[in-house]
Order: structure tokens, then C-alpha cells, then sequence
């Protein structure tokens, strides 16, 4: 479970939306938990997470993304 | 946030130097159009922000704040223009002073620098929209639903969930293109492992079918079953030293260019001429519409545009058109967004069938290419290249069409060029490689076998590979699509719920202003991702879009009226002040007093600076008990700034001028109040002004029809208590109308209808003593127009605003004046 104080500058509103996403989502079997903890940590961070960082955030790298 | 106890303007925009004392209280600025209402505005917005939204807004471009905040005059000196505003912080106890100077708006001075005033000071400068100008109001009211969510979100401070949606559609759509190329991969993998084996279908029996006919032919052992480790070569005599790789191998190549040749001759199949068509009809579609497809995708103007055109002529350049025909043309060059989303929808698929077929062609040509230079002598291909060259140029133009859909010409070509017949000398090209690889010396039939069996070793592992990649990227493309579907549902539930309580407010306020007309008035604000839809009924016969039906003043108090409801979610206890910039210019006299009511009674912890341009607003402003403070601007000259008009105590100062004995100036302040109370009084009293055109009424104009229906009135009052045999009432409004006769005679202003002679313009001649009794007999007057409470003293009015007269009242109720003498 991400830090709930790790929120600076979310507005309250912000914060009750990411509460419900997500629940929504851990309530969902075909999301991993991790990848929810992880995505979780980087939505309370503050800032507008990149479609970059929602990747590495949510899917385990393929073979040829590693290289 | 703060209540503002004074402003100190110094060399900035239109103003040389100007003071306000606002004492923490409602605050009026009225001046005609170009005297430096605004400019106020811009001042109180720069301190607490270090912005100016002229100037940093959009079509601002070539306009900046260290340039052209300063005046005119002192443009090369940003450090003389600068603002000081202190001000009251509630929710701390504490005074606090705030400077801000042109030469460098990013630096504000804070006295006293406390950290918890710091707070403060630097939360305003997050919340530039407490000031609200008449141009900011239609974003809120006439935008589209996709311009109207960003906007009222930035209001919100929801802008960051908006920013969040696109980040995750951005990766959704990512993923999607990834799973559909990796998707091409694999099928294109198993028409090579098709190629290879010289099969027509991918089956496991097939397969095994094959590679055991080539193990026996070598006395290997037959394979059982076909697994993601199988090995074809199992068994396979390995070469000594390193492997080498032979330069071409016969049996595998005459097998690729088999295929090719075959594929060419066989025609274009019809599932992709079908594809081919469809997307060059979609594609043609978007080039006729590409400028509005690309502008709307961008930035919605063409939709803005279309909402935006009020007169004849381009909202954006000015250039003339007649409104009617500047939409029809907008309209043609826009498709609907749903119509868009569709087309995109179905060309998606049939690019990517183009795609596919035009990948295995690449790979065929490849081959090709690849095996006449490996011939000894290698066989011309100059012409196979081009071939290549063209596909890859077609390729490329479709990917990048989907990447980004505003590139619709070479996609168009790509789709429209036929590409699946070579030319002939392509073709030439290629019959010569094949006659040449079959003129090879034949391999015996175990090296033949060896040669398929690692070829075919080779392709397997790869199909392995792109399978699992598609899957993978498959399952990714799932999982992104199921976040962003979650994040859409559960964002659009939290927001329709803050709309819904927005909505009610909303809905409360337009009600109370409009309670005459629009009793049953609803509002809805519909949320979706990326949308808000917002609809008003017009009079009971639907929801419609507020442009649809209402006129500009209705639109403006619903502009008004929406944004105090966002103001009050966002804000709360904080929204402690707004600057209203002449918001409610096309309002009807008829509501004025309500949105003033509204004001005061709904918003009484917040501090109002209102700037009109309409004495009349200003004067409801003040009878209304909105404002106790006012400062009027009497013209403006580009060395001197504004003219200040201060008319908070207007008898005061005439007695100074009087005492002065400088009657000229105590006549022109007596004759402007007056003139500014007459409208209201005419207004309030319904009398019967006679009509003027230009609205340029004097006072001779108002003042005797205002006098002479205050009597009416009054005298209906009597007869009505003399009716319903109210004999109190009776004698007080007797005695009433008998002191009003006797004022009146005192001012003589009823006889200026009769003897113009007899006349205001008169009073300048009039010695000090003389004009004082005048004056003191208009300040008597005045009293007896109003309610005598002293908490009150609003003049008195009539109700209904049309129609029979029913009664005439106060605003707090202490008169009441029935005016039916019957049922």
C-alpha cells in the first residue's frame, strides 16, 4: 500500500478520486496488486505522472523493452 | 484568503496614481468604458498574482507584463509601476501588506513576512479567478462541453485530474498501437514458417507432418509432439569449428519466391481491396475536412468559433461575414466528434489489415532482394529496390497516419496506390532471381531436408517469440484499456457528484434572481471523461444548451450564478473576496436588485469589488445595501489617468461647497445625484418617463414624472386603506402624501414639466442661502421616498415589475404599501 502522506499539493477532490481509482482497480482480479502499489505511489507523488512513467509503473518490462 | 482594506496604484496601465479605501467592505467603481475601471482590476489581479491576464491570456501575443503593465509614458520604467494592497486575513486575525512591483512581477513583499501569511499570500497568487471579467463568463456558459470541463476543472483546481485522463488515454492508445504491430509480427512469422515448410495453413499435424518427412529422409527420428521447445534439427549432425551460415540456401529460397510469385499472380485479395477502399474513403472524408479535423482535435476552435459568432463577423480575425454563412461554412468543414470517432474507429482496422498484407510483401521483397545479391553473379534488382522503396514508403505513411491523424495525404496515396502488382520490370526483377536460384545445382535431397529443417528451426523460434510478444502486448493493451476505463468511471462519479451540488447552487441562485419568471428554473451539468455538458431549461419546455433560447442577460446571470457556485465549492470559508469586472452589463434593471440580494444574502462573508459602467447598476448597488463605499470614475486623459468622483457623501460635500459659497459646483453635485437617483426612483416607482431614444435623460426629464407618480402612488395607498377600511394606514398615508406635496412645492420641481423656465439650470444663478434651502428640501424629499427604519432607508418600490401594481415596499419590510383597492 502506497504512503497516504505522500500527497503534497493534491487537492482534496485529486485525492478522493485516486482513493476510488484505486479501489476500483484492486477490486479488479486482472490488475496485480504490485503494479496497483506501484501506480498508487506514483498518483500521490503531486505532480501529473508521464504515460512513461504509468508504464513502468503498471506492466513488467518484455524481453525486447529490455534490451 | 483576505479582505481588502485598501489599494495604493502607482504608473500602472491607465492609472498615474490612485487610492481606494475599501475598509473590508463591498466596493463599487463606476465609470463610463475607458476611464480605468478595468485597470483597477488588472492592479488588485497583478499584486496578489504577479499576472495579468490581458496581458498574459489568449491573443495576447506580442503583449507582456514588464512591457505594457507600466503606463504608457513610464513603459521603459517597469520599477515606477507597481501596486500595495493591505488587507485583512480572517482566518488568521492578522493585517497583512502586499507589494508587488512591474520590474519584477515574480517577487512579491509580504510586511509582515510571517510564514503563516506567507501561506496565504502565496495561495492567492494560485487563485487568479477571483476576479471575473464579462469575457470570462462565456467560457462557463457558451463553450463547448470539452472547453467548458477544462475550464471549469481549472477553476476547480481539477485541472490536474484532466491532465491525468490524457496521460492515461496517451498510454492506453500507446499500448494499442504496440499490441496491433506486434499482432502483424506474429502473423507475419507464420506465413514465413508457412513459406518455409511449404504448407497452406499453421497446424500442428501439418507441422510435425512436414518436419518428419525431412527427419526421415535424413534417419532422424519422427517428432511426437510440437512444443515451444521442440528443436526440428534434434538429432542434426553439428559441423565442426564455427557454424557458417551458407550465403543462400536453394530449396528455402525457391520456397519464399515461390510464395511471392504466387501471391503476386494471385491477385489482390478482396478482403484488402475492400480494406483499400474503405480507407481511402475515410481518408478522403478527413483531407476534405482536415484543417477543422486537426484544429478540433487540437484545440476545439472551429467548435468554439461556431458557439462564438454573436455578429457578422469572424470572432477570431474580425474579417466581415455574415453570422449565418460564417456557420454554415464552419459546419462543412466539421464533422461531428462522435462521426470522427467512428471513422477513426473503422480506418484503424483497415489500416491495420493494409498493414499486414503490405509487411508480408515488404519481407517477400526483402527475400528477394536478399537472394539476388547473394547469386553468383548476383542478378540486377535496382528496379526490386524501388519496388521496396515504394512499400516501405507506404508502410511508413499509414503508421504515421495512425500515430497522428492530422497526416491524412500520404496515408491517402498509400491507401489509394496500387502496390500489389509490381511493375513489370519489378517483376522482371524478380522472375530473374527466382530462374536463377532454380538454374542452382540441385542439393541432394538430405541436404535439401537439412536446409528446410534449420530454415525452418529458424522461423519456428521466431513465431514463438512474436506470439508471445503479441500476447504480451495484448494483455498490456488490456490492462491499460481497464485502468483508463476504472480511472474514467470513477473520476466522471466524483465529479458529477461536486456538479451535482454545483448544479443545485447554481440552480438556487438563477432562481432567486429570476424568481419573477423563472420559478421552476433547473440547470444540469452533465460530466464525462473529457466533457461537461451543460443545459438550463427555458421555461418549462426542456433542457437546452444556455445559447440555445436566452437572451445575453439571462446568460450573463447564469454565467454569474455559476461561477459563485464553483467559487463556493472551491473555495468554501476561503472565498473571503471577487472582483467582479462589469459582469452583468446586459442584465435587465428588473433583476438587478436580486442579484444584488443575491449577493449580500447568499455571500455575506465575502467582499465584493464590483466595477460597472452603468450609474444606475452602481445606485442599485447602493440601495440595495450591497455597497456602502463607492469611487466613480468621471473620464479618463492619458496624462492625468481616471478622474475620481467620490459620491459616498454627497451632502456632505455640497455643504462644503456651499460654505465655500461656490454654488456652481454644489448646483452640478446636486444635479448628478439627482439624476443619478431619478433613474432609480423612475425605475422603482414605475412613473412614465417620456421615451428617449438615446437614453440621454436629464433631469427635467426624470424628475417631475418620478414626483408626480410618488403621489399616484401614494394616493392609491389611501384609497386602497380607505377600501379595506384600514383607517391607521389611511391617516399615516395622508399625512404622508400631504408632506410630500409640501416638499415637492419646496424644490418647485414639479413645475419644470410645466414652466421650463422655472428650471434646474436655473440654480447656478442662486445666491449660497437660496440654493441651500433647495438643496435641504431635495434632502427632505429624498427622505420621504425612502423606508424610515434607520437599518433600511431603501427607497421604496414597486411590485409586480409589470403589470397591475399590487403594492409598494421596502427592503426590509417595515413598508408595505397595499395598492389594490379591489379584488
Amino acid at each position: 500500500m502506497a504512503s497516504e502522506n505522500n500527497h503534497a499539493g493534491l487537492s482534496p477532490t485529486v485525492l478522493r478520486v485516486i482513493e476510488r481509482f484505486v479501489a476500483a482497480m484492486r477490486a479488479d482480479d486482472a490488475i496485480q496488486d504490485d503494479a496497483i502499489d506501484r501506480l498508487e505511489t506514483l498518483l500521490r507523488k503531486g505532480t501529473v505522472p508521464k504515460p512513461d512513467e504509468i508504464r513502468t509503473a503498471l506492466l513488467k518490462p518484455l524481453q525486447d523493452d529490455q534490451t | 484568503m483576505i479582505r481588502l482594506k485598501t489599494i495604493h496604484i502607482e504608473e500602472f496601465r491607465g492609472i498615474r496614481h490612485l487610492d481606494f479605501d475599501l475598509a473590508t467592505a463591498n466596493f463599487g467603481i463606476c465609470g463610463p468604458n475607458g476611464t480605468g475601471k478595468s485597470a483597477v482590476v488588472d492592479a488588485i489581479e497583478f499584486c496578489l498574482t504577479g499576472d495579468v491576464t490581458r496581458l498574459s491570456g489568449q491573443g495576447t501575443a506580442g503583449l507582456s507584463i514588464k512591457t505594457h503593465a507600466p503606463h504608457v509614458d513610464q513603459r521603459t520604467h517597469p520599477e515606477k509601476a507597481n501596486v500595495t494592497i493591505t488587507a485583512d486575513i480572517p482566518s488568521l486575525g492578522k493585517p497583512v501588506k502586499i507589494y508587488r512591483s512591474v520590474k519584477n512581477p515574480s517577487k512579491v513583499h509580504v510586511t509582515p513576512p510571517d510564514a503563516d501569511i506567507n501561506l496565504v499570500v502565496r495561495e492567492l497568487e494560485t487563485h487568479p479567478e477571483f476576479a471575473l471579467s464579462r469575457r470570462e463568463i462565456v467560457k462557463y456558459i457558451i463553450t463547448p462541453p470539452g472547453r467548458r470541463s477544462e475550464d471549469v476543472q481549472t477553476l476547480l483546481r481539477l485541472g490536474h485530474l484532466e491532465k491525468l485522463r490524457k496521460s492515461l488515454t496517451t498510454f492506453n492508445n500507446t499500448c494499442k498501437t504496440e499490441a496491433d504491430e506486434a499482432e502483424r509480427n506474429s502473423r507475419q512469422a507464420e506465413t514465413d514458417l508457412k513459406n518455409g515448410l511449404t504448407i497452406d495453413k499453421l497446424d500442428r499435424g501439418l507441422v510435425l507432418e512436414k518436419v518428419n518427412e525431412k527427419r526421415q529422409l535424413l534417419g532422424l527420428p519422427a517428432l511426437m509432439e510440437l512444443t515451444k521447445n521442440t528443436s526440428f534439427k534434434a538429432g542434426l549432425a553439428v559441423a565442426e569449428g564455427p557454424a557458417k551460415k551458407p550465403a543462400l540456401r536453394k530449396a528455402v529460397a525457391l520456397a519464399d519466391l515461390a510464395a511471392l510469385q504466387s501471391a503476386i499472380s494471385g491477385g489482390e485479395p478482396a478482403a484488402i481491396v475492400d480494406n483499400r477502399q474503405s480507407a481511402r474513403t475515410a481518408l478522403q472524408k478527413l483531407r476534405d475536412d482536415e484543417h477543422a479535423l486537426i484544429l478540433a482535435r487540437r484545440h476545439g476552435l472551429i467548435k468554439t468559433g461556431l458557439e462564438l459568432i454573436t455578429e457578422d463577423a469572424c470572432p477570431l480575425c474580425d474579417t466581415p461575414w455574415k453570422a449565418d454563412e460564417l456557420r454554415e461554412h464552419l459546419r462543412k468543414k466539421l464533422l461531428s466528434a462522435a462521426e470522427i470517432e467512428t471513422l477513426l474507429g473503422q480506418l484503424r482496422t483497415d489500416i491495420n489489415a493494409i498493414l499486414e498484407a503490405l509487411s508480408e510483401r515488404i519481407q517477400g521483397v526483402e527475400r528477394a532482394i536478399q537472394y539476388s545479391q547473394n547469386l553468383k553473379p548476383p542478378v540486377p534488382h535496382t528496379e526490386l529496390s524501388a519496388y521496396l522503396d515504394r512499400l516501405k514508403h507506404a508502410e511508413t505513411a499509414l503508421k504515421e497516419f495512425l500515430a497522428d491523424h492530422s497526416r491524412i495525404t500520404p496515408a491517402l496515396e498509400a491507401a489509394g496506390g496500387s502496390w500489389w502488382s509490381p511493375q513489370a520490370d519489378e517483376q522482371t526483377c524478380i522472375d530473374e532471381c527466382q530462374a536463377a536460384v532454380n538454374a542452382l545445382p540441385d542439393t541432394s535431397a538430405e541436404d535439401e531436408a537439412r536446409e528446410i529443417l534449420i530454415v525452418a528451426q529458424d522461423r519456428y523460434e521466431k513465431l514463438l517469440r512474436e506470439t508471445k510478444t503479441a500476447k504480451d502486448r495484448k494483455s498490456h493493451s488490456t490492462l491499460a484499456q481497464k485502468v483508463l476505463d476504472h480511472y474514467n468511471e470513477k473520476s466522471t462519479a466524483v465529479l458529477e457528484g461536486i456538479y451535482d451540488q454545483v448544479t443545485k447552487d447554481f440552480t438556487n441562485y438563477y432562481r432567486a434572481i429570476n424568481r419573477e419568471d423563472e420559478e421552476k428554473f433547473v440547470g444540469k451539468l452533465s460530466s464525462g471523461p473529457a466533457k461537461l455538458s451543460f443545459d438550463v431549461d427555458f421555461y418549462g419546455r426542456g433542457l437546452f444548451p444556455p445559447g440555445a433560447y436566452h437572451s445575453e442577460g439571462h446568460q450573463d446571470a447564469m454565467g454569474l450564478c455559476l461561477y459563485l457556485a464553483l467559487m463556493k465549492h472551491t473555495l468554501g470559508d476561503k472565498f473571503t473576496f471577487a472582483v467582479l469586472d462589469d459582469v452583468l452589463m446586459s442584465v435587465d434593471t428588473g433583476h438587478r436588485r436580486e442579484v444584488c440580494r443575491l449577493l449580500k444574502s447568499e455571500f455575506p462573508k465575502t467582499q465584493f469589488i464590483l466595477t460597472t459602467h452603468d450609474r444606475v447598476w452602481l445606485q442599485y448597488m447602493k440601495t440595495e445595501g450591497l455597497i456602502s463605499r463607492s469611487q466613480l470614475f468621471g473620464g479618463w486623459t492619458v496624462d492625468a489617468g481616471p478622474r475620481v468622483w467620490d459620491d459616498h457623501d454627497i451632502w456632505t460635500e455640497i455643504q462644503h461647497e456651499l460654505e465655500k459659497h461656490n454654488v456652481a459646483n454644489a448646483a452640478w453635485l446636486l444635479r448628478r445625484y439627482l439624476e443619478y437617483t431619478a433613474v432609480i426612483l423612475a425605475d422603482n416607482l414605475r412613473a412614465s418617463v417620456e421615451f428617449r431614444g438615446d437614453s440621454q435623460y436629464d433631469l427635467g426629464d426624470l424628475l417631475p414624472p418620478v414626483l408626480k407618480k410618488w403621489r399616484k402612488r401614494l394616493e392609491d395607498g389611501e384609497q386602497s386603506a380607505t377600501h379595506w377600511k384600514r383607517d391607521d394606514e389611511k391617516s399615516l398615508l395622508s399625512g404622508k402624501r400631504a408632506e410630500a406635496k409640501e416638499l415637492i412645492a419646496r424644490t418647485n420641481a414639479e413645475q419644470w414639466a410645466i414652466n421650463p423656465s422655472v428650471h434646474f439650470n436655473e440654480w447656478a444663478n442662486l445666491q449660497s442661502q437660496e440654493f441651500q434651502e433647495v438643496v435641504d428640501a431635495f434632502k427632505e424629499l429624498l427622505e420621504n421616498l425612502r423606508c424610515e427604519n434607520e437599518h433600511c432607508k431603501s427607497y421604496l418600490y414597486v411590485l409586480p415589475r409589470k403589470g397591475k401594481a399590487e403594492e409598494m415596499r421596502c427592503n426590509c419590510g417595515a413598508t408595505n404599501i397595499n395598492l389594490k383597492a379591489a379584488l
